[in-house]
């Protein structure tokens, strides 16, 4: 059976939720903008879902072929000991002061895969096993990777000079 | 600054994170024109269910009638240049009926010529067609005879799919017979105008 997509504000809403993921991966506008537009010609041509969890799916699948096609993907171990983390590892502490661009710049040191995770869960609201679920991971990595970029990310913010210039 | 915790930081600045405008309309025009044009073919699938039901029902005169064709098929063979033609209006049918989703969703010819750079002509709307009355939806690229052509999406108020194609005048269309003809349930018009070879595929249960 079709999916019929979602009356106009709904589906403009979800193509920016959908653009947002994607920046999450290539953390590049232009990317990203291609990134959804491929996905959504997956979903038209697949007559999938119009929601977000199918679209989400569609963009990291176009993503991870792109990156393999141009041999991008960079794996690196994570260590045994990061496994010992539960969730509470990486909910808020306490506040920080930081301006967007700045945000944008740190943003752009963490891997794909903390970016990802972090988008996921901060923005997006999964929860850790969601995560492990939509990117075919442990739950465990999952939370070594929110852990380690709000950790990466706090060191960026709080010392600016060590995060390179755009 | 304000102070906000790293998860409202990052909420914030992904908010403001949006996919260009002209470009969201250009996708949304894609989605809603795509499903439309789903339910377009449904509902011709269902009109060629009941078209064969009732040639089933005239069965005998459709195989007298398709004898008829044979022989006259037979004695009126094509020559080079009508054979030319006939190999463009099978592969713009083939085409058509491929029913490939637009690469370039536009609104206008102008539009067009600045998202589908690759062509070596300038898409335009054939001097016949009156501005307005095939809307354009937009274009992917094709090749006729193994040249570079443009595949344009067009809707007639009926939502009827036309698909028109253009490609360079050169040396391999040099006797190309202009007219119409039909290959199975399409009638295919093709021309040249202006330095291009031009195509235009639609249903022949359409009229005009």
């Amino acid at each position: 059976m079709r999916e019929e997509p979602p009356c106009d504000p709904e589906l403009r809403e979800l193509l920016q939720r959908g653009y947002r993921y994607a920046l999450s991966l290539s953390h590049d506008p232009d990317r990203a903008a291609d990134l959804v537009q491929d996905a959504c010609v997956a979903v038209l041509a697949a007559q999938g879902a119009w929601t977000r969890g199918y679209l989400f799916a569609a963009i990291r699948t176009r993503f991870i072929d792109r990156q393999r096609r141009h041999r991008l993907v960079v794996v690196e171990p994570i260590g045994d000991d990061e496994f010992g983390l539960d969730s509470s590892s990486w909910r808020d502490e306490e506040g920080l002061d930081c301006d967007v661009e700045a945000l944008g710049r740190a943003l752009d040191v963490l891997r794909v895969e903390e970016r990802e995770a972090l988008f996921l869960t901060a923005v997006e609201g999964y929860t850790a096993r969601e995560v492990a679920e939509a990117t075919d991971r442990p739950r465990g990595t999952v939370l070594s990777l929110v852990h380690r970029a709000r950790a990466k990310l706090r060191r960026l913010l709080a010392e600016p000079e060590a995060v390179p210039k755009r | 600054m304000m102070r906000r915790t790293l998860s409202e930081h990052l909420r914030r600045y992904y908010s403001g994170q949006e996919i260009e405008n002209e470009r969201l309309d250009r996708l949304v025009r894609l989605i809603d024109m795509q499903a439309g044009q789903s339910e377009h073919a449904e509902r011709r699938v269902r009109t060629a269910r009941r078209r064969r039901l009732a040639l089933r029902a005239s069965g005998a005169a459709a195989v007298a009638a398709m004898a008829v064709i044979a022989l006259l098929a037979f004695f009126d063979r094509p020559d080079g240049a009508e054979a030319l033609a006939g190999a463009i209006g099978r592969e713009i049918a083939l085409n058509h009926n491929k029913n490939l989703l637009v690469e370039f969703p536009a609104g206008d010819y102008d539009e067009l010529r600045s998202l589908m750079r690759k062509l070596d002509f300038a898409p335009r709307r054939p001097a016949f067609l009156e501005a307005g009355r095939l809307r354009v939806l937009g274009g992917r690229y094709c090749s006729i005879q193994g040249q570079i052509a443009a595949q344009i999406k067009l809707q007639d108020d009926r939502g009827e799919i036309v698909t028109l194609y253009e490609t360079s005048f050169s040396d391999p269309f040099g006797e190309l017979v202009q007219g119409e003809r039909r290959v199975g349930d399409l009638r295919i018009r093709i021309w040249r105008e202006g330095g291009l070879v031009l195509g235009l595929a639609r249903s022949s249960l359409v009229e005009p």
